[in-house]
C-alpha cells in the first residue's frame, strides 16, 4: 500500500474499498502498522485497538462482500481521544489518577461509528483531564508532550493533541476530538488538519469524559471540510442518555448550500495584521484574499464586547471542581503531571458560587448578543490561532513579545464562540514561524448555531482554491 | 477541551507560587465580573440550548 493511502480523503478510501482495489482489513492492518511505528514518535497514541479493529475490518470485508453498503465511513480506520469510552478497554482520560479505568459502554459516538462501519484502531492521546485545570507545560499529560509532525520540537497543540497529530502524520484518516475552549481548534491549526467543533448539543457526549457539562463538544479532526462533514453527519444526533443533547441531527448536504455570493462575512483587519505573529502576517492576509475571492461581501465588524475569558473561567472552574471533586478531596489530584493543573484544581474547590452565577448570567447576555450579531452577518472568518505551535519546552504561559491590541478584532472568539455554544471549522491556511518552511496556521470560520453546512460550504471552497490542506509532513 | 493560552502576547510573570497564582486568577476574573453590570432580571444560562 503506498504512502497516498495514508493521505487519501475519506471519499477516496471509500470508493476504493468498493471497487475491491484493497480489502478493508488490508487498509485496516496498514493503518494499525503505520500508528504502532510512528505514532509514539508523536506521543499520539494512548492504546492500540489491534484486535478489535482487526475483527471489525473482517465483519465490514463481508458486508462489502454482499455489496451491503453502509455509507461514506464503511470500512474507513479511525482514531478517538482517549476521553471516548470504549466498552472494555481502558480509558485514561490523559490522566495518571486514571490510567486503566474501563468501561462498559461504548461512547455514543463510537457506537455510531460502529454502526455506519467505521474501524477504530486506536484511542488517542491527551491533555490530562482535557486542561480542565489550566496547564503550564505540553508535558501535561501522562503520555508525554503532544509533538508535532512538522516539528518534533514543537507542540501539536491541546488539548486534543493526539487526534490532530494522528491525522497530520497519516496515522488515521480522521480522529474525534472534543472541545470545551479551543481544545479543537488550536491543535487542528497548529498540526495543519481541518477541525469541527460542531453547535453544542449537536454531538452526544455520553460515554465522554465531563470537564464542564454546559460548554462540552464532541467534534473531528480531518483531512478536509468535506471529509469533516461526513464525519459529523454520523456523529451527529439526539441521545436521550446526553441531557445537553439538543435533539437536532445533521445531514452533510454541500449540494444544497447556498452560493457564496449571498453571504456576508464578518473580519476584523487587525486580526490579519497587528494582532498576529509577524511570521504569519503573510500566510492570514494571502487566505484573507482567497476568502475574498470566494465571492463573500466581507465586512469589518468586530467581536460583542463581554469580558469572556473572565466568564469562561468560572463555568469551567465551577464545573470541573464539581466533576472532580473527590480526585481533588482524596489528593489524588497530586499525581498529575502539570503542578499548575494541581494547583488550578484545588483552587476552583474555593470558587463563589455567586462568581459562577455570575457568570453564567452574563452568558445569557453573550448568546443574545450573538443572535443579534448572525442577524446582521452569515459567519465570521479569523485566524484560528494567532501564530504557529511554540516550542515543546517553552512554558504555555510565558510571556510574548507583542503587546495587547487595543481593537481587540475578533480575539476572544474561542472563548465567545465556546460559551455561545457556536459551531466553527478551522482550514489550514499555510505557513509560518522561525522554521526553515514554516509550521502550520489555520483560518477559522463561524456561523450561527446549527449551521455547520454553512462553514462546511465556505471551507470546502477555500480548500478547492488551495492546497494547504493537501499538504504532508516529511515523517 | 480546553486549550491553553500561546505564548504570544504578554500575560504572565514568573509563576513561583502556583496555589497563589491559581487563586489570584480567580481573583482577577471575580473583579472583572463584578465590573460588569447587568439588569437584575436577567437568569444564568442553565439548561443551555444555544
Amino acid at each position: 500500500m503506498t504512502d497516498d493511502v495514508f493521505f487519501a480523503p475519506i471519499t477516496d478510501l471509500n470508493a476504493r474499498l468498493r471497487k475491491k482495489e484493497f480489502t478493508c482489513q488490508e487498509l485496516t492492518r496498514a493503518y494499525l502498522d503505520r500508528i504502532e511505528r510512528l505514532g509514539p514518535r508523536y506521543n499520539a497514541l494512548a492504546l492500540l485497538l489491534k484486535e478489535d479493529a482487526i475483527d471489525k475490518a473482517k465483519d465490514v470485508d463481508k458486508e462489502l462482500k454482499r455489496e451491503r453498503y453502509r455509507g461514506m465511513l464503511q470500512g474507513i480506520p479511525y482514531g478517538a481521544k482517549d476521553l471516548l469510552s470504549a466498552k472494555g478497554q481502558p480509558t485514561g482520560w490523559g490522566a495518571r489518577p486514571y490510567a486503566g479505568q474501563v468501561f462498559d459502554h461504548d461512547a455514543t459516538v463510537i457506537k455510531k461509528l460502529a454502526g455506519t462501519g467505521a474501524v477504530l484502531t486506536s484511542k488517542l492521546a491527551m491533555v490530562e483531564l482535557a486542561g480542565g485545570g489550566g496547564y503550564r507545560f505540553p508535558a501535561a499529560s501522562v503520555s508525554g508532550p503532544g509533538l508535532n509532525p512538522w516539528s518534533r520540537s514543537h507542540w501539536s497543540g491541546g488539548s486534543s493533541s493526539g487526534s490532530a497529530a494522528a491525522v497530520a502524520a497519516g496515522l488515521v484518516p480522521f480522529a474525534l476530538g472534543s472541545e470545551t475552549s479551543g481544545s479543537i481548534l488550536t491543535p487542528a491549526a497548529f498540526c495543519g488538519v481541518t477541525g469541527l467543533r460542531p453547535t453544542y448539543g449537536l454531538v452526544s457526549r455520553y460515554g465522554a469524559m465531563a470537564l464542564s457539562w454546559t460548554l462540552d463538544k464532541i467534534g473531528v479532526l480531518g483531512r478536509s471540510a468535506e471529509d469533516c462533514g461526513y464525519v459529523l453527519q454520523t456523529i451527529a444526533g439526539s441521545d436521550a442518555k446526553d441531557p445537553g443533547s439538543a435533539g437536532k441531527s445533521f445531514y452533510y448536504a454541500p449540494q444544497f448550500a447556498r452560493p457564496l455570493s449571498e453571504m456576508t462575512v464578518a473580519y476584523a483587519p487587525v486580526d490579519f495584521d497587528a494582532a498576529v505573529d509577524p511570521t504569519a502576517k503573510a500566510a492570514f492576509q494571502t487566505a484573507l484574499e482567497v476568502v475574498r475571492s470566494l465571492g463573500m461581501k466581507l465586512v469589518e465588524a468586530k467581536i460583542p464586547d463581554f469580558p469572556y475569558d473572565a466568564v469562561i473561567g468560572p463555568v469551567i472552574a465551577g464545573e470541573s471542581a464539581s466533576i472532580f471533586e473527590e480526585l481533588i478531596r482524596s489528593g489524588k489530584v497530586d499525581q498529575l503531571d502539570d503542578k499548575k493543573q494541581i494547583a488550578g484544581l484545588k483552587a476552583y474547590l474555593d470558587l463563589p458560587a455567586t462568581d459562577y452565577l455570575k457568570a453564567m448570567r452574563i452568558r445569557s447576555l453573550i448568546r443574545e448578543a450573538f443572535g443579534e450579531f448572525f442577524a446582521q452577518y452569515d459567519a465570521i472568518v479569523t485566524v484560528s490561532r494567532s501564530g504557529p505551535a511554540s516550542r515543546v519546552s517553552q512554558a504555555l504561559d510565558a510571556p510574548g513579545s507583542r503587546p495587547a491590541q487595543a481593537d481587540r478584532g475578533f480575539a476572544g472568539i474561542i472563548p465567545a464562540g465556546n460559551l455561545a455554544g457556536l459551531p466553527a471549522l478551522s482550514v489550514p491556511c499555510g505557513f509560518a514561524g522561525e522554521l526553515p518552511g514554516g509550521l502550520p496556521v489555520g483560518l477559522q470560520f463561524v456561523a450561527r448555531a446549527f449551521n455547520e453546512n454553512l462553514i462546511l460550504a465556505i471551507g470546502k471552497a477555500f480548500q478547492e482554491r488551495t492546497d494547504w490542506h493537501t499538504k504532508r509532513p516529511k515523517i | 477541551m480546553l486549550a491553553a493560552p500561546v505564548p504570544l502576547l504578554a500575560q504572565a510573570p514568573a509563576v513561583e507560587d502556583l496555589a497563589a497564582l491559581a487563586k489570584s486568577q480567580m481573583q482577577a476574573n471575580s473583579d472583572r465580573l463584578k465590573q460588569f453590570k447587568i439588569e437584575i432580571s436577567v437568569e444564568p444560562a442553565f439548561a443551555f440550548k444555544p
